[in-house]
């Protein structure tokens, strides 16, 4: 299989979101059985938090990834570009919190 | 049950219209949340989760984009470092700039960004094109983002309009692109928002789930739409949040 930037960036966006949102798509099943029948708020809560925190990293692991295959292939300029635009996002994080 | 049920149908609503036009969502959810009473929600809390479903979109619509070959995943990169940039430089300025100001001015831009939407046809060239104008597109890009971090919306119709308008990005190319750029971009104001402890976890479970349902299916769409239809549907939606901006700015400036 040849892989290219399109491939591996779809790799870890499908890997990422769908193990995010199997998560929420339990606590929603677990939250529609539960108006029925009493569950454990905490599990449901842990459920949909988990679920949003590997959503939120997806993108962010898939422009580390972006980075090191364009550094892998030598592709030098974009390998900085992608790298810088991941440091600006982490940026992002603590300027906007802050 | 039925609550759960109405936020899973809003989220698809949104997230299919975000996907095919390269928007987050947020003009859907927000409003639906706020201003349909049975929810009871601020406009704090719609946010909040409108942000997580922004995220949504861009996974649901990314991953079909990018095996159909629409992402242009150098040029989301190169803007990616203006928005970004901006996205900084507005949240650092927003205590300094006039708000109620941009408010007014921005939907003058994305009005005007519709006209030239409509009156001129770009050639569809094939995705991976050499990039026209990278420095003016940049350079937008960071105004763009600079909104975006003063006011959270209008990065992904500021995105579209450069990527088309001026960097001679293919319309389908452009709403793709931008689909992707926009997941990072709320991929960051989610985290800010979770801390805070701001998502309402019972209510964004369901709008999470919705979005990417919607979002899977509208990037199922993008590729057999007309480009003229589509373009309509975009000036449309741009249309309307000039005006829902120019209405908040000018309520502001009062």
């Amino acid at each position: 299989m040849k892989w290219n930037d399109r491939k591996i960036v779809n790799t870890v966006i499908t890997a990422g979101s769908f193990a995010g949102i199997g998560l929420l798509a339990a606590a929603f099943v677990l939250e529609l059985i539960g108006t029925a029948v009493p569950l454990d708020a905490a599990l449901l809560k842990a459920l949909s938090l988990t679920g949003i925190i590997i959503l939120i990293f997806t993108p962010i692991s898939a422009m580390v990834s972006l980075s090191v295959y364009f550094a892998a292939t030598r592709q030098w300029k974009w390998a900085a570009a992608a790298a810088f635009a991941g440091i600006l996002m982490a940026a992002t994080f603590f300027v906007v919190r802050a | 049950m039925i609550f759960l049920l109405l936020l899973l149908v809003i989220g698809a609503v949104a997230g299919f219209l975000g996907a095919l036009l390269g928007l987050g969502g947020g003009i859907v959810i927000v409003p639906a949340l706020t201003l349909i009473p049975y929810f009871h929600m601020t406009i704090h809390e719609a946010i909040a989760i409108s942000m997580t479903g922004v995220l949504a979109t861009s996974l649901g619509g990314t991953s079909h984009f990018l095996s159909e070959g629409l992402t242009d995943l150098k040029l989301g990169t190169l803007l990616m470092l203006g928005t970004t940039a901006g996205a900084i430089a507005g949240s650092l300025l927003s205590h300094t700039l006039n708000s109620s100001l941009l408010e007014m001015i921005f939907p003058l831009v994305l009005i005007y960004a519709s006209y030239e939407m409509l009156k001129h046809q770009y050639a569809d060239n094939a995705p991976d094109a050499a990039i026209r104008h990278a420095l003016p597109g940049v350079g937008l890009a960071f105004f763009a983002g600079v909104f975006a971090g003063v006011f959270g919306v209008g990065g992904g119709a500021i995105n579209v309009s450069v990527m088309h308008l001026v960097m001679g990005a293919p319309m389908k190319t452009a709403t793709a692109t931008s689909n992707f750029m926009i997941g990072t971009t709320a991929s960051a104001a989610t985290f800010v928002y979770l801390l805070k402890g701001a998502i309402n976890l019972t209510a964004a479970t369901p709008v999470v789930l919705g979005v990417f349902t919607g979002a899977r299916i509208g990037s199922r769409m993008l590729k057999r739409i007309n480009t003229v239809l589509l373009k309509r549907i975009f000036v449309v939606i741009m249309i309307l949040v000039a005006i829902e901006m120019l209405y908040h700015g000018i309520k502001g400036y009062l």
